[in-house]
């Protein structure tokens, strides 16, 4: 054998796949389910000649089809049409787009309101259910949980198409979103409106819940937010890259917790942030959970917005990660759960971070799992500030350590159930149990541990 | 016995007063702990597997889901008894090789990469009752308790957005500087979708497919070249297995540390049955998915005929056609028609 000659003849093949759209992840899998390439929106790859599956996702929709690399062919493309995202705003090239309701939300938000506005659109997107008062149970509140507005009563409704909405001329600030099931219960969210710009807020009614126990309801906890220049309102726009289109595809990839969006469009949303706060938010949140988090975006998202929206919280939790000194503390819900999760780091061990009797630490313990936006179920909250619960903890541990395993019968509320069981658990005495050590295995800060010792303390002694 | 500091947390779940019930969650638990206890399996010692099964909690089947069993505690009174009765190895707080929690029943996904099993007592108005997987994993990770851990969930992920995650509550375990484990999570299902059971036991049990399937992935049916069974073989076979089985597009997810399952294996068959539609008697070639190359040609004399094949993809061809019949050979068996 002459030198130089190769021992093995395997053949290759440069191949291309294009998948369905720019925002599907692509795998080229072998014969033998080995993962031998990946992309985003396309993939190359050499790879010897054989049977290979070329695997699509959008979200969590999959496609996979067969693929047979021997030579003759180099480019593939799929057959089958693009995954749609499931986005509650009606826009062109979603699931639930609907010309009607695109049109409905345009003429709505066009409507001169306030130096800020908030548009809230509650809208039926399977034309099969019966849709009987729109917008019920939809509602929008001040900080201290008042009412503004109720959908039903105070919007505008369109039966026949099956979509109903407000549109508020508001000073700037947060609000709450509130939505009431009489099977559910009530749930709530915040918005914040920015002086000069628009704050439209999709939902649309769903199915909650599970197996024969399913009910439609407005759907808050999936209802997407924009934002856009006043007078300019909802432009169902077509295009993939403008604004309200790459929101909601940042906002899907936050939520599926992958980075699955082309890098360019998170430079985009960098862009976008100066007429859109909340997208430059988000494609920050989504580079922090990129392989190798790009810090310089991150940087100059927050550079940009600090000028904008110095008070929100999501803002103020990027620049904390950014180390920055934010000067205050948190007493509104941020609107990501991203943020949630980064104030709740510090918040287990500083009692500060999360002030007790602010709105934060109230609905800490009622905080829904399911993200991007934080939603949680409401419950009338308390005004006192509470602060004497570390000198009762010791009363309260002694009682609970006292009892039998049968004498735990009385109904609480979630958070004094996990209270209770986290001190029954623990293997301290009285005396050396502590508040932070509390926070710190329920996962909630201080505050709200403290408010919850304080009510547990005051149930014991009333049942004694 | 092969892996005598080994530990198992079975949890199996039939009954569900208002969630509506299942028939194949405890048999998942049954068949596992086989698997676990065989000594070409686990190689445990049996007293080292702890089952929480709905059926001896309940003395009698609860008609209200207030009153049904296991709950929460239920599972969490398992790992303060790991705490408290597994004694640690010295000084460090080593309890075991390798830590197996096994979950089977209704479950969600409260986060992406997590799964959580929901207690028989859950209902609307007690979704918080479930037990997160991943989390609890968490929990005792970095504690040095095990060098490594494998959670298996046969579950729906079904996305709730009512639901929380549930809280454990146990007093956080101090990390240990020189734990360094290693973490594997095998999945049913990506988020937002179900997983079915149905009659896939020894004797036509109802099983979930995901525990059916993860008992052929550890048993052998994929092996890397040294006959291992690792995170990586069995996330390969699941692949196909699940997709094949669920016939959605979707299957498994599986993700951690190429933890090594088992060893020494030689690579389980299947027996795969090819059914012909035509009666030609043309010659057919088997090819090899990998290779493109000729593994056999076959001369149909018959309606159908037999091969053994290892786990893999070939594909089936009449000589002198360009028509190809791809086919995943997994499991014991396997029909085709071509």
């Amino acid at each position: 054998m002459e030198r130089g000659t190769k021992l093995s003849s395997e053949p290759t093949n440069r191949i291309r796949i294009q998948g369905p759209s720019t925002l599907a992840e692509l795998f080229l899998i072998n014969a033998r389910y080995e993962v031998v390439a990946r992309g985003v929106g396309s993939l190359e790859a050499i790879v010897p000649s054989g049977l290979y599956f070329a695997k699509t996702k959008v979200g969590e929709s999959e496609m996979q089809e067969t693929i047979l690399v021997d030579g003759s062919k180099t480019e593939w493309s799929f057959a089958a049409p693009e995954p749609l995202l499931a986005s509650p705003v009606p826009l062109p090239r979603t699931l639930f787009w609907n010309e009607a309701h695109a049109k409905f939300a345009s003429d709505l938000s066009g409507q001169p309101a306030g130096p800020c506005s908030l548009v809230f659109v509650v809208r039926e997107a399977d034309a099969s259910r019966p849709w009987r008062q729109p917008g019920i149970g939809a509602s929008v509140c001040d900080m201290e949980g008042r009412f503004i507005a109720r959908l039903h009563r105070h919007g505008q409704t369109d039966p026949a198409e099956r979509i109903g909405g407000v549109n508020l001329g508001l000073m700037p600030g947060p609000y709450r979103l509130r939505v009431n099931s009489k099977h559910f219960g009530t749930y709530e969210r915040v918005v914040w409106l920015k002086e000069g710009l628009q704050t439209q807020v999709f939902a649309i009614r769903n199915s909650i819940g599970f197996r024969g126990q399913r009910r439609r309801m407005t759907d808050l906890m999936g209802a997407s937010v924009l934002y856009s220049p006043l007078h300019e309102g909802f432009v169902p726009d077509p295009d993939p890259e403008s604004a309200p289109q790459v929101s909601e595809a940042v906002a899907a990839a936050l939520f599926a917790g992958r980075p699955t969006v082309p890098d360019m469009w998170l430079r985009e949303s960098q862009y976008f942030a100066r007429g859109n706060p909340l997208l430059g938010l988000m494609g920050a949140y989504l580079a922090l959970i990129q392989a190798e988090p790009d810090r310089s975006l991150v940087e100059h998202v927050a550079h940009d917005l600090t000028s904008m929206v110095p008070e929100w919280p999501d803002l103020l939790s990027l620049r904390e990660w950014l180390g920055l000194d934010i000067g205050t503390s948190y007493r509104i819900p941020p609107m990501l759960k991203r943020s949630w999760e980064m104030i709740l780091n510090r918040a287990t061990t500083n009692e500060s971070t999360v002030p007790g009797g602010s709105l934060l630490s109230q609905i800490a313990p009622r905080i829904l799992s399911s993200g991007p936006w934080l939603t949680w179920q409401y419950s009338p909250e308390g005004t006192a500030q509470r602060s004497e619960s570390g000198t009762r903890l010791p009363d309260v541990v002694r009682r609970l350590k006292a009892r039998q395993p049968d004498e735990r019968a009385v109904k609480r509320a979630p958070v004094q159930q996990y209270l209770e069981q986290s001190i029954e658990f623990s293997e301290r005495e009285d005396e050396e149990m502590s508040l932070e050590e509390l926070a710190r295995n329920m996962n909630l800060p201080l505050s709200s541990v403290d408010g919850a010792v304080a009510e547990l303390a005051d149930e014991l002694e009333a049942e004694d | 016995m092969k892996n005598p500091t080994d530990l198992a947390l079975l949890v199996g779940i039939n009954t569900y007063p208002a969630m509506g019930s299942l028939q194949g969650a405890e048999n998942d638990v049954l068949e596992f702990e086989k698997w676990l206890i065989d000594p070409l399996g686990g190689g445990m010692d049996p007293n080292r597997v702890w089952k929480v099964l709905g059926s001896q909690l309940n003395p009698v089947p609860p008609t209200h889901a207030y009153e049904a069993r296991p709950w929460s505690l239920d599972v969490y009174a398992k790992i303060r008894q790991l705490k408290q009765n597994i004694p640690d190895s010295g000084a460090y707080p080593l309890k075991g090789r390798r830590l197996y929690l096994f979950f089977s029943g209704h479950g969600f996904s409260p986060e992406f990469n997590e799964t959580a099993l929901f207690m028989a007592n859950a209902a609307h108005d007690a979704l918080g009752e479930n037990v997160p997987g991943f989390a609890l994993v968490n929990y005792m990770l970095g504690s040095g308790w095990f060098e490594e851990y494998v959670l298996i969930m046969d579950c729906c992920r079904d996305f709730i957005s009512t639901a929380t995650k549930g809280t454990h509550s146990m007093p956080n375990l101090p990390p240990h500087p020189e734990a360094d484990p290693k973490f594997a999570y095998f999945y049913a299902v990506p988020q937002a979708n179900k997983v079915p059971e149905r009659k896939l036991g020894p004797n036509g049990e109802m099983q979930g497919i995901f525990t059916a399937s993860v008992l052929e992935a550890f048993r052998g049916h994929k092996t890397d070249p040294n006959g291992k069974v690792t995170k990586q073989t069995v996330k390969e076979y699941l692949y196909a297995a699940m997709l094949d089985r669920l016939g959605n597009g979707v299957s498994a997810r599986v993700d951690g540390h190429d933890i090594v399952i088992a060893e020494d294996m030689t690579p389980q068959k299947t027996k795969v049955t090819v059914r012909l539609k035509s009666e030609s008697t043309k010659p057919i070639e088997l090819k090899d998915g990998s290779t493109l190359a000729v593994l056999d040609t076959i001369t149909p004399s018959a309606g159908q005929f037999s091969l053994e094949l290892e786990f893999g993809t070939y594909f089936l061809s009449q000589v002198g056609s360009q028509e190809i019949k791809p086919f995943t050979a997994y499991g014991a068996r396997y029909e085709v028609e071509f």
